[in-house]
């Protein structure tokens, strides 16, 4: 009767042994994935707030159909500017030129300079958006005086 | 005497099977939660590195004579699928199936971070009235709501 009573209790106790382990396993990996999560989000959370932009100059020549644009970073975090978005009337333009401080061989957008976008359009538009990588955007309605 | 650890015997093993059977289902129904905790800490995961904006213009007309289209940017820290089944559109307050939607990357091969997908809904805005369209992916929603005149 010893026997039987501590050989099953043996058994058992194995059986919760690795029970217990694959559920220490399976709630740390859950545990570190949603950690990796939120860091992920609060980084970004912490660069949409460090990101400020303002447009500097906006400007539709009707002579040479250009539209031009001078956006600076007053932000403090670094930008992409193959990652900025030009929104033109409403209609993603994908057919821009882009250049940081004239550069148009840079991409990196670093706080304190400027970044030009071009983009031919045939007629004068009225409604400029421009959307950065972190999803902060500025508008110009105004773009009259160049070259008309 | 023989008999005696005859049944000693029996009872051992009867013992022995039944903690093992015992044991068995418990580390069977442990490994089923481990799973399913696994692949809800994914899921989480996936729900939290997901951001996404909609950076049409509210200002402008977003049809393209048949089509709404708006705008989405991937803002999150993922790479999304842009088939218009991973994507959920409700458009004021009716829900718009996958095949009534059209998804394009301008400029982008994948819906990478930062990349923009242009998703043209089959249908019109209500002339005169205020408008919303909802785009969900990955439990994410975006609301883009604009005046068509």
């Amino acid at each position: 009767m010893g026997f039987s009573v501590s050989g099953a209790a043996v058994v058992i106790f194995i059986g919760l042994l690795a029970s217990g382990t694959m559920l220490g396993v399976a709630v740390k990996d859950a545990i570190d994935a949603r950690n990796a999560g939120m860091e992920a989000e609060q980084d970004r959370m912490v660069a949409q707030q460090n990101t400020d932009v303002e447009i500097a100059k906006a400007v539709y020549d009707s002579n040479t159909s250009d539209l031009s644009l001078r956006v600076e970073n007053t932000g403090t975090v670094a930008l992409e500017a193959s990652m900025t978005d030009l929104v033109v009337d409403g209609e993603y333009v994908t057919s821009h030129a882009t250049a940081v401080e004239n550069d148009t061989d840079r991409n990196l957008w670093t706080p304190g300079t400027d970044l030009s976008l071009d983009a031919d359009r045939a007629t004068e538009p009225d409604r400029v958006k421009v959307v950065t990588e972190t999803g902060v955007s500025v508008m110009a309605t105004d773009l009259t005086g160049g070259g008309g | 005497m023989a008999s005696a650890s005859v049944s000693t015997l029996i009872i051992f093993i009867a013992a022995i099977a039944v903690a093992a059977s015992v044991s068995g289902v418990l580390v069977g129904t442990v490994s089923e939660i481990s799973q399913s905790m696994d692949s809800q800490g994914e899921s989480v995961q996936k729900n939290l590195e997901t951001d996404i904006l909609i950076i049409s213009d509210p200002g402008s007309d977003p049809t393209d004579g048949t089509d709404t289209v708006v705008l989405v940017k991937n803002t999150g820290s993922r790479t999304l699928p842009s088939d218009p089944k991973a994507l959920d559109v409700v458009y004021n307050g009716e829900f718009v199936p996958s095949s009534n939607t059209t998804t394009t990357l301008p400029g982008d091969d994948t819906w990478r971070e930062g990349a923009v997908l242009r998703v043209a809904i089959d249908r019109l805005p209500k002339t005169g009235k205020e408008n919303r369209v909802a785009v969900i992916v990955n439990q994410n929603e975006e609301v883009f709501r604009f005046y068509a005149e």
